[in-house]
């Protein structure tokens, strides 16, 4: 038997400490505005001493569940979508699950900046499947220690964060069909390397910025295709926030309105995986949303690996 | 359009779109350093001038086209023949 599937509730997770252009112009020896031009960024967020992506991931899938009204005994399946963490062995999903007080099923997922887009259509399908009455979808990056000001188009574009949804039985089909799609010829593109003790963080911009705005608006156009809706339909473009000219010229050759468009990039900078649940919740907590609305998502960066879809807002 | 002259007329058409602040002269060894044409604006002409002229330019050869002749000269020789 197959059911339905729909996104039931979204929260977000900024860390407390707020870092501005200001803070970083020095370190990087550039000025606040050539980030703010560069960028579109005013503001990123750091973790504290007490902030890490195990403590977000739980803080925000705790509040996502409890937005959600879901009881907690019926969640069946926890996915932790992240990049930056640097233990490999074990995945920290089961300690996200016991940190909520569940014992159900729960694993990592590593597609980067497309991790949320992923974990959702992995959640979705598992939801529809009958595998899962519920389950939880997390992303959770802590970045932040992996930048040097040395390195100002990675310092001042990429926060820590977490966001997360919970997905739910439903008689409807809320959550399309994913679109998804790979290139590992580009694997340079965005990398990570030890240096020394530290993990540093490399990227190309140009060459993510050509990938990104020549591919994702005919992934995005797809996405609508596999729902059986038209660009015209959808209210919202939440494309991954990687920053904002990225996300204008997405907007632009995809003729989405101005007005319809997530720029949580300005306020939150890139947070990879969880760039996608952080714009969609601060787009539902600003009111300006309904519930039913369609939404596009789109998340895509280092691999490099894209995935989307089309869902109806809680 | 088949001489570099007519490609980088389009060139410049797509400049003038993308900089449309710019009111100065476009000649095919105009550079895009001197015109502020940035560097992720120059991927926009790039990725533009790839669809107009059915061309793939490799992310290796971008930092490369520094003028509007290095674009024209790259489509000339890599478009396909018609």
């Amino acid at each position: 038997m197959t059911y339905g599937s729909a996104i039931t509730g979204l929260a977000g997770y900024r860390p407390s400490r707020v870092v501005t252009n200001e803070d970083l112009a020095g370190p990087a020896g550039v000025t606040p505005q050539w980030i703010e031009e560069r960028t579109g960024i005013r503001t990123r967020h750091e973790c504290g001493p007490d902030e890490d992506i195990l403590s977000m991931a739980i803080t925000v899938a705790t509040k996502a569940l409890t937005a959600s009204g879901v009881d907690p005994a019926e969640v069946d399946l926890v996915v932790l979508a992240t990049a930056t963490k640097l233990q490999l062995i074990p995945g920290w999903a089961p300690q996200v699950a016991s940190g909520m007080g569940l014992r159900c099923g729960a694993f990592d997922l590593n597609a980067v900046c497309g991790g949320f887009s992923y974990a959702l259509a992995m959640a979705s399908n598992a939801v529809k499947m009958g595998d899962a009455r519920n389950a939880i979808v997390i992303g959770s990056e802590q970045i932040r220690h992996m930048l040097q000001p040395e390195k100002p188009d990675t310092f001042v574009i990429f926060g820590d964060g977490a966001g997360a949804a919970v997905v739910s039985r439903s008689e409807h089909q809320h959550i399309g069909p994913a679109v998804w799609g790979s290139d590992g010829s580009r694997e340079h593109v965005i990398y990570t390397e030890r240096v020394g003790a530290e993990h540093h963080v490399f990227m190309d911009g140009p060459s993510v910025y050509k990938w990104s705005t020549k591919d994702m608006p005919a992934a995005a156009r797809k996405a609508c295709d596999l729902a059986g809706v038209s660009l015209e339909d959808v209210r919202w473009f939440v494309p991954h926030q990687a920053n904002r000219r990225i996300v204008d010229t997405l907007a632009r050759v995809l003729r989405f309105p101005d007005e319809g468009v997530a720029r949580d990039v300005v306020v939150t900078g890139n947070t990879s995986s969880a760039s996608i649940p952080l714009a969609l919740n601060a787009l539902r907590e600003s009111g300006r949303t309904s519930p039913g609305d369609l939404a596009l998502l789109i998340g895509f960066g280092a691999g490099v690996t894209y995935a989307g879809q089309v869902v109806r807002l809680p | 359009m088949n001489t570099t002259e007519e490609i980088s007329s389009e060139v410049i058409r797509i400049i003038r779109e993308l900089i449309p602040e710019y009111s100065g002269e476009l000649t095919s060894t105009t550079s895009f350093e001197d015109i502020g044409l940035d560097s992720l604006s120059r991927v926009d002409l790039v990725v533009e001038t790839e669809a107009l002229f059915d061309v793939e330019v490799p992310d290796s050869e971008v930092p490369k086209l520094v003028r509007i002749s290095d674009v024209a000269g790259f489509v000339l020789a890599n478009r396909a023949a018609v």
